[in-house]
């Protein structure tokens, strides 16, 4: 039914993956013109919020531009191009980065603002020889990252993004001031600035230092960031299939009317979502129509037969409850499209894929309407599809930082099903080899468990050593049992899908997770310098609390102590942070569409911004790292408080000083021997202990939206953004050098894989809901006959019951990733992992690039 | 009794059953040409140097607490009289040109790296691989460190070359597990020439083993060397110790190959490197089909 043959069918979806690699995304201004048109009209309404947030919605549902493209099996583009990103500019994330850097002379303005307040900040404080000093260690240290250059959004070597000139100026004149100082990016900043968060010298800083013109993240301490977004999850996919969002939208009614007496916010609610669900149902019947329309205008025998079975299932679903496997596939992607249109970069994944579509497949396969081939095919069209709804018009002052498509929407695949039994089934096996083949680089999450079958294993062994790295493995041995720890009945834990890179959560039932992040080695120096703070720019005063002076501590003790209270601090204004940006989107950006699709919103009557959700929490994210961190402090107790070699006054400033002219002490640094990360006991120990304090500090909290602060471990590229621009620390690290990544060991010496592993292993991860661990293989590794592939899946089980929670292999020789830098084309479709997602290695700035490189490459022993 | 060490290799899946972790002892009776380990051959601690990585920076030469090092002519020169292999060089190295091969260890220090990857020996059906230089040679470590790891419950494999006097025949074959016998040549003329010893006592020690251990126990394992021993005629002569000894199972062959280079370089013998040159596949085939013909299973360690 599908194509003629396998052959035509990979040529095609190679066709396409070419094309999404090559082709520049372009910048749509069409639903951010729909959605300020609806909004301004409504502004003298007295619609209230939730309402006029829907209406403003289903305008852009009502009037977008659909593309059906000629490669096209499923139908559906988020923009009126082929590969393009639609702007949610209420939001306005990326609203600087349109406002500054479409121009040059924006952008040297932007450049000369910023110098400018350097200059006011330097010589206020630290006067003309302090400024001079800067210059001659900035020059030290290499060329400065933090600024945005004078390359253009449509210009820039990594992540480029092309805009048409009408669109731009649309963009520049009528929408971007309409929404400055309004989109919930800039209110955000805004409260943050004038709250008192900022501790001591950290506002006049903040205002100092040059800002990165999107406002993904914000900078609360030196210690604390948090994000901005609303919060990643995953939708419940099964309703709408299993009902018809006809039926779901008739269940919204019924509720209105049986809540006509209730206040006004939950009728408000109640109605925000039915206009939503209208929304949703206008996408689809507005997509089947533009299916047609093709149809109409397409001669080609062979090809109206295909958009004439396209138009039938797309008139079909997602309206109607989903019957084939194809009607599933695309009725899911039907309706994450619309959803992703007017939520882009909030990132939802797709849960349990193997599992929700697997009654379409199995009911396919019994009356013989499907071949395993041509499911794979439209698998394969999805994964690659999912992709480029991924992508992210960054600033270029992340430039070299920076990449592509993230491959931040995982699938998740394996694991327990709802009793604990394993729930691995065909359509697992299906997927895995769809992943393989189509190339994308949407993360596959394989949980696995005790009893994983081996033929599972053994599937991730030969894909990961054919060179796709978008496989990363999670224990649920360990991870059911951290989401029942923090409230998760047994049957949502067992049920956990993977969203954002590495994070768990329960598909259709948690209301979003935004994230704040702990700099570990940042809050470290601050508990050194006794609540003070060191920057590349000098340093700064009362940014953390007085915990005392370390000179004058008796024993070892006494410091972990110091920075646990240190830590404790971090984490409260992180939270503080984290409730102030969750209350602002509570009372001002209501997410309707998203709560048609979680479990509770409807029963409680409840937006998901206000906590309706069945479960909500806020994770804070530990990084930079627990590899340094450790080894710092391990350095510390060996030198300082064993050995006496030196002071901590003399070790900071050997760390002002980045070392030079303190060779020897340097030197001693390098020679303590076993590391976190070498399997060492005693460090494995200190590791855990530091681990476990950093975890219970979480646990004392709770979040605006009324849940857990869970930990979580994964730091994607900011271990290297943030090296950038932070000093040296007592590791020996060097200054402007990258972090360890997420929680990899950092100073690895001989102890091989076995060692890392072991070292990762010892740590109790009990509460964390999400660790990216990186390891990088070279092909032998794992080889090529089963004899050792066994072995290798072997070290995985062995790893996982030593208590290990996460693996994410990266299987490239160092060879092969210098040859796919002098030669990219070549290369096109090698996949690494980066922090907790995937992404092409060629996708990737040079500095990130040398940063996998670098990474550890574990070969097998020949 | 300490034993002389110059590397452990973890994760090893190519020498032997399971996940093992390799324990590479120092010092070596023969000289094999085509040696993959060069730096295995003498006993005692030696210090490393590749010219080739050298920046010429004299670091090295400031460190050296014996002054035994000097440039000439952008490279290091080690006066070997005055060198007590501290490795104060290699540690300054910023190029990690200098290096320390070996060190002393003691009993309890290997037996411990090794017990610490046990889980991953346990769930693969792995252990210790004991590998050289030739373990045999430093005989109270080994059987120390044999004990020690017996009473762990590790599986013990050793790589031999066969040189080892018989009276040890009595004690290896009672404590270690598995074999990994290495046949290189027949002619005992040939086999002085390219390893500078003959191998009577090799195929004595082959034939005495496999009585005492089966073969089971004992896996026969062929360097390929392109021109040595690549032949039918040898696989022929192969084929009949092996039928002399009653062995039953599989042989395994390790293809020769070029990388072994540096390693020659670094321990100051690359003008005695000898290219052997490329192994084809069609060689392979035909030396395994005499094997097969014999009726032995052949493994490829390529």
């Amino acid at each position: 039914m599908m194509s003629p043959s396998t052959a035509s069918a990979d040529e095609r979806i190679s066709r396409m993956r070419r094309r999404y690699q090559t082709e520049m995304p372009r910048i749509s201004v069409e639903r951010a013109r729909l959605y300020t048109e609806k909004w301004r009209e409504l502004e003298s309404s007295d619609s209230p919020l939730p309402v006029r947030t829907a209406l403003a919605m289903k305008h852009v549902y009502e009037y977008m531009t659909h593309h059906i493209d000629p490669d096209d099996r499923l139908a559906g583009a988020w923009t009126e191009f082929f590969l393009g990103f639609p702007i949610d500019i209420e939001r306005g994330l990326f609203n600087g980065v349109f406002e500054h850097e479409l121009d040059k002379h924006k952008m040297l303005r932007f450049q000369l603002k910023s110098y400018w307040n350097f200059l006011l900040y330097m010589l206020r404080r630290r006067g003309l020889r302090g400024l001079w000093r800067n210059v001659q260690m900035q020059r030290r240290l290499g060329p400065t990252p933090v600024n945005i250059g004078l390359k253009t959004l449509p210009e820039r070597e990594v992540n480029p993004f092309s805009i048409d000139p009408p669109a731009k100026r649309e963009l520049q004149r009528n929408l971007l001031p309409y929404w400055k100082g309004r989109c919930i990016a800039d209110v955000v900043a805004d409260e943050i600035t004038h709250s008192d968060l900022f501790g001591g010298d950290m506002a006049d800083f903040a205002a100092a230092v040059p800002t990165i013109p999107t406002k993904q993240a914000l900078i609360i301490s030196l210690g604390a960031s948090i994000a901005t977004y609303q919060g990643h999850l995953v939708l419940d996919h099964e309703k709408p299939l299993r009902q018809g969002l006809l039926a779901m939208r008739e269940e919204v009614r019924d509720l209105i009317k049986a809540n006509a007496e209730a206040p006004a916010e939950e009728r408000n609610f109640l109605r925000s979502v039915e206009i939503g669900l209208d929304g949703l149902i206008l996408f689809a019947e507005r997509l089947a129509d533009a299916v047609e329309a093709e149809l109409q205008r397409t001669n080609d025998f062979a090809r109206r037969e295909i958009l004439t079975m396209m138009l039938a299932v797309c008139r079909k679903v997602p309206l109607h409850p989903a019957e084939t496997f194809h009607e599933a596939v695309q009725a899911l992607w039907t309706l994450r499209t619309a959803v992703e249109v007017a939520h882009p970069t909030n990132v939802h994944s797709y849960g349990r894929l193997d599992q929700v579509l697997l009654p379409y497949y199995r009911a396919d396969l019994d009356v013989g309407r499907i071949t395993t081939d041509q499911a794979r095919e439209l698998l394969e069209e999805l994964l690659l599809k999912i992709m480029t709804q991924n992508i992210r018009p960054e600033s270029n002052m992340l430039g070299n930082f920076y990449l592509r498509y993230e491959g931040s929407t995982p699938v998740t695949l394996g694991g327990v099903d709802a009793h604990g039994e394993d729930a691995t089934n065909e359509l697992t096996y299906l997927l895995l080899e769809a992943a393989d083949r189509s190339k994308t680089v949407t993360s596959i999450v394989v949980r696995v468990h005790q009893n994983t079958p081996e033929k599972l294993y053994l599937q991730v062994a030969d894909i990961l050593r054919r060179g796709t790295s978008n496989l990363s493995m999670m224990n649920d041995d360990l991870f059911v049992p951290a989401m029942e720890r923090h409230g998760y009945s047994p049957e949502s834990a067992r049920n956990y899908g993977i969203t954002g890179c590495t994070d768990l959560l329960a598909p259709g039932e948690t209301g979003g997770i935004s994230f704040c992040g702990l700099l570990l080695s940042r809050v470290l120096d601050i508990t050194l310098r006794n609540g003070d703070g060191q920057t590349l720019l000098g340093p700064l005063r009362n940014v953390g609390i007085r915990t005392g002076d370390p000179d004058t501590f008796e024993n070892f003790a006494q410091l972990l102590d110091a920075f646990e209270h240190q830590i404790d601090h971090m984490v409260k204004v992180n939270v503080d942070a984290s409730d102030l940006r969750d209350r602002l989107f509570a009372e001002r950006q209501p997410a309707p569409i998203l709560s048609a699709f979680i479990a509770g919103c409807l029963e409680n009557k409840k937006d998901i911004t206000r906590g309706g959700a069945r479960y909500n929490m806020t994770g804070i994210n530990m990084i930079n790292s627990v590899a340094n961190v450790v080894d710092s402090l391990y350095v510390i107790k060996k030198l300082i408080f064993e050995e006496k070699r030196f002071t901590f006054h003399e070790l900071l400033v050997a760390l002002d000083e980045d070392f030079h002219g303190h060779d020897d002490l340097l030197r001693r640094i390098k020679a303590v021997e076993g590391r976190w990360g070498n399997g060492n006991g005693e460090s494995d120990e200190l590791a855990r202990e530091v681990i476990a304090r950093l975890f219970a500090t979480c646990d004392k909290y709770r979040c605006y939206k009324g849940g857990p602060v869970a930990p979580f471990i994964n730091s994607m590229t900011s271990h290297t953004m943030d090296g950038r621009v932070s000093g040296a620390t007592p590791d020996g690290r060097r200054a402007a050098t990258p972090y360890a990544s997420s929680c990899n060991p950092y100073n690895v010496e001989r102890a091989g894989i076995t060692g890392v592993l072991r070292s990762v292993a010892a740590l109790d991860y009990r509460p964390l809901l999400g660790c990216a661990v990186n390891v990088r293989l070279h092909p032998s590794f794992i080889g090529e006959n089963e004899q050792t592939q066994k072995k290798f899946t072997s070290l995985l089980r062995t790893y996982f019951r030593m208590g290990g929670v996460q693996l994410q292999p990266t299987v490239a020789s160092a060879e092969m990733l210098r040859a796919a830098q002098r030669s990219p084309d070549d290369y096109r479709e090698l996949i690494v992992k980066v922090g907790g997602y995937s992404t092409y290695f060629v996708d990737l700035g040079r500095e990130i690039q040398n940063e996998v490189i670098a990474r550890t490459e574990h070969g097998a022993v020949e | 009794m300490p034993g002389i060490i110059f590397d452990i290799q973890r994760y090893a899946v190519y020498d032997g059953p399971g996940i093992r972790t390799l324990v590479f002892f120092k010092g070596c009776p023969l000289r094999c040409a085509w040696c993959h380990n060069p730096e295995s051959w003498r006993r005692e601690p030696e210090m490393g140097y590749l010219a080739d990585k050298c920046l010429a920076c004299g670091q090295c030469v400031n460190a050296c607490p014996q002054k035994a090092l000097t440039l000439n002519d952008g490279r290091v020169v080690r006066n070997k009289e005055l060198c007590t292999v501290c490795g104060a060089c290699a540690e300054v190295c910023p190029q990690k040109a200098m290096e320390k091969i070996g060190w002393s260890a003691t009993v309890d220090e290997i037996a411990a790296a090794v017990a610490a990857d046990k889980p991953f020996y346990d769930n693969s059906g792995g252990g210790v691989t004991l590998s050289g230089g030739e373990p045999t040679g430093q005989p109270d470590f080994l059987f120390g460190l044999i004990e020690k790891l017996r009473a762990a419950h590790i599986h013990i494999a050793m790589e031999t070359c066969g040189c080892f006097s018989a009276k040890m025949l009595d004690q290896l074959s009672r404590t270690v597990d598995l074999f990994l016998f290495d046949i290189k040549k027949i002619s005992t003329d040939e086999h002085r020439r390219w390893t500078g010893l003959g191998n009577e006592l090799i195929r004595d020690n082959f034939l005495a083993l496999h009585r005492q251990v089966g073969s089971a126990r004992l896996l026969p394992r062929i360097p390929l060397i392109p021109t040595v021993n690549d032949d039918p005629a040898e696989a022929e002569a192969i084929v009949a110790l092996l039928q002399q000894a009653r062995y039953e199972g599989e042989v395994h062959l390790m293809p020769y190959n070029r990388l072994a280079k540096t390693k020659w370089a670094k321990v100051g013998r690359g003008d005695d490197f000898h290219d052997f040159g490329e192994l084809s596949e069609e060689t392979i085939v035909r030396f395994t089909a005499v094997l097969a013909a014999a009726g032995y299973a052949v493994v490829c360690n390529r």
